[in-house]
């Protein structure tokens, strides 16, 4: 059986007439890196904060380490939070603020002290135990945060948007240094963002949510390749989505009619009739001039007539922006290879994508 | 007489502080100038006389003093009534100063935390003393007292003045509390603080600027306050300003203005070292 660290179970939590969170049901398995994802008002922060214990589920249970939690305050939970602001006590030095909940354990002092040492030293601060919160740049708040939250040895560590005031720079330096600690300590990360660069960057496992719901759940590259639902998409930055219908299906793959023609998708389990999306990436779309005589390649790869409406040079690639019939639009990302075909504004094109290559969305 | 002025002051200081865009000219701004000048010497004029003519051989207030003298500070001191008296209200402001704050701590805490039924009403309830002229207030209460039957004294002076008081003391320590990050609190109890901890090690040290102030400010108005403790006195105990009160319907002594002058002096240096205070723990942190 697999070893989880933290289970909710349909947990709902209602604030007024609006369900932040609406029965939502995960398992985190220890020593993962896992991120609640999704907008604001998703319930992200909520959930979070109800695994830490700041909040309650009206109905649900979390546990942890498979002990029901029930209304159990933070400070009887072995979670610790690493807050958005950072919520460094301000009329504490940096030793007294990693201390602080060492202290609180009746920890002798000399021990508090040699474990702060070695914090300050994890997050890479060593000799800042004597300045205050104010004198630190925002980059070494955030690592005074974290010492503070993992020299308790928590079981999960939970992170509400940490980084989020910070410059890019230092984000993504963070976002490096964070993975490199929880590698380190060992333990669950429970990761709050907005950000879905962020989220793929630094997780083991992302937790898509939309209004108070787990749309989807899955590794960083099940999420990114194959959305299961067409938020899921386009909150991961997907600019083609593309309304379609089936309209025959065998075995293994299905026809599909999108934007005024039919193309093939290798995609399993589909009935004629069914109302999908389909989810094409930039890059893996291709253009050439000429045209079959069915619109069919060699490979199989089938596609659309479309207009060249605008191109971007974007260095190692070229956007183009086409026109398809219907008033439909798709984007493509075309190598700039040496010697490779340019097409100009207003040009005629086809416009191909392989079968393996098309993502169909059923949510 | 402090309280009075520093509550003039403070308006006047929100006026000026009202700027009105720079193209008003030069004349405004002298006229403003001029203004703020003679609200000023309205009000501080006459304390400064008062200071003056404490050490003025004259024992009057001429212009200009034909000298200076201590010797109305040593009648002051061999004074025994004023001495006793000065002894009440220095224990009376202390006793004010202690109840007002933790009254005002608990309210303040219920006020910021929590939502209930008629939370404007109980907060505005908080506010009614100040409004209240002290006439009617210290009828009320002496009615009040009577009717419980409390005699007339020392405990009757200390309610009274916690009643004045509570309303200034509130305010000072409700806006530590509104500027406070509730996320500090969780962060305590998420590291394993629980409620009474927290509260002493995170909650108590940041709203603390606020309690002192809250507290000298409470010693101060009890110990300069008259109208109420003119009505629940009674017969036996006395504070400085109802001697101060008693001695110049009888006789215009010279050792009043001393008295006064030491009144003042009590008070301005209490608020002062409250804002010392202030700034020396905002240098500390900074």
């Amino acid at each position: 059986m697999v070893d989880h660290d933290v289970a909710l179970r349909e947990v709902t939590k209602r604030f007024g007439d609006l369900a932040a969170v609406d029965g939502v049901s995960l398992d985190i398995e220890r020593g993962q890196f896992l991120t609640l994802l999704g907008p604001s008002g998703c319930g992200k922060t909520t959930t979070l904060r109800m695994i830490g214990g700041f909040e309650f589920p009206d109905t649900g249970e979390i546990y942890l380490r498979g002990e029901p939690m029930g209304r159990r305050p933070p400070y009887r939970r072995d979670t610790s939070m690493v807050f958005q602001n950072y919520a460094l006590f301000p009329h504490m030095d940096i030793a007294a603020n990693i201390g602080y909940g060492l202290r609180e354990r009746k920890v002798a002092k000399a021990e508090i002290a040699r474990r702060v040492e070695g914090m300050l030293a994890l997050v890479e601060l060593p000799g800042l135990g004597g300045r205050r919160p104010k004198q630190l740049s925002g980059g070494q708040q955030q690592r005074v945060a974290l010492a503070r939250s993992l020299v308790i040895e928590p079981t999960v560590l939970l992170l509400d948007e940490p980084l989020g005031a910070l410059d890019l720079k230092l984000r993504r330096q963070m976002q490096l240094e964070l993975k490199r600690i929880q590698r380190e300590v060992g333990i669950t990360f429970i990761y709050v963002t907005h950000d879905q660069e962020e989220a793929l960057t630094m997780s083991d496992r992302i937790a898509v949510m939309n209004r108070g719901r787990v749309e989807q759940y899955g590794s960083a590259e099940a999420i990114f390749e194959r959305p299961a639902t067409r938020f899921v998409a386009d909150f991961m930055g997907a600019s083609n989505i593309l309304d379609a219908e089936v309209v025959d299906a065998d075995a293994g793959s299905a026809r599909i009619r999108v934007a005024g023609a039919a193309l093939t998708v290798s995609e399993a389990g589909l009935r004629p009739g069914d109302r999908v999306a389909l989810m094409v990436r930039p890059e893996k779309l291709r253009l050439t001039a000429a045209t079959g005589p069915d619109g069919t390649m060699a490979d199989g790869a089938t596609g659309w007539d479309a207009t060249v409406a605008a191109r971007v040079y974007k260095g190692a690639t070229m956007a183009y922006q086409l026109g398809l019939p219907g008033g439909h639009a798709l984007v493509a990302d075309v190598a700039n290879a040496p010697g490779g075909a340019r097409f100009e504004p207003d040009q005629p094109v086809r416009v191909a994508l392989r079968p393996n290559d098309a993502v169909v969305i059923r949510g | 007489m402090a309280r009075a002025a520093m509550r003039a002051g403070g308006g006047t200081a929100a006026r000026g502080g009202q700027g009105r865009g720079p193209d008003r000219g030069a004349l405004g701004r002298r006229l403003l100038l001029v203004y703020a000048a003679l609200v000023y010497g309205f009000l501080f004029l006459p304390i400064l006389l008062v200071m003056v003519t404490s050490v003025n051989p004259d024992g009057r207030a001429t212009f200009p003093p034909p000298g200076v003298t201590d010797r109305w500070y040593r009648d002051l001191v061999s004074d025994d009534q004023m001495l006793e008296a000065f002894r009440t209200s220095l224990t009376v402001g202390a006793i004010v100063a202690l109840v007002a704050t933790v009254l005002g701590l608990l309210a303040a805490w219920g006020l910021s935390r929590y939502t209930f039924r008629f939370k404007r009403g109980v907060r505005a309830l908080f506010y009614l003393p100040m409004l209240v002229p002290g006439v009617v207030g210290g009828i009320s209460l002496v009615i009040w007292f009577n009717r419980i039957g409390l005699a007339s004294g020392f405990w009757t002076i200390v309610i009274a003045h916690v009643v004045h008081a509570l309303p200034y003391t509130l305010t000072l320590i409700l806006t530590s509390f509104y500027g406070f990050d509730r996320r500090l609190e969780e962060a305590s109890r998420d590291l394993g603080a629980g409620e009474w901890s927290t509260f002493r090690r995170v909650t108590l040290p940041l709203v603390m600027p606020g309690v002192i102030g809250g507290a000298l400010l409470a010693f101060t108005l009890s110990f300069d306050e008259f109208v109420l403790t003119f009505f629940v006195a009674g017969g036996g105990v006395q504070t400085l300003p109802l001697v101060i009160f008693s001695r110049i319907r009888f006789e215009l002594s010279p050792v009043i203005n001393a008295a006064a002058a030491v009144v003042i002096a009590v008070s301005v240096l209490v608020l002062l070292s409250g804002q010392l205070a202030g700034w020396a723990r905002a240098r500390r942190q900074a």
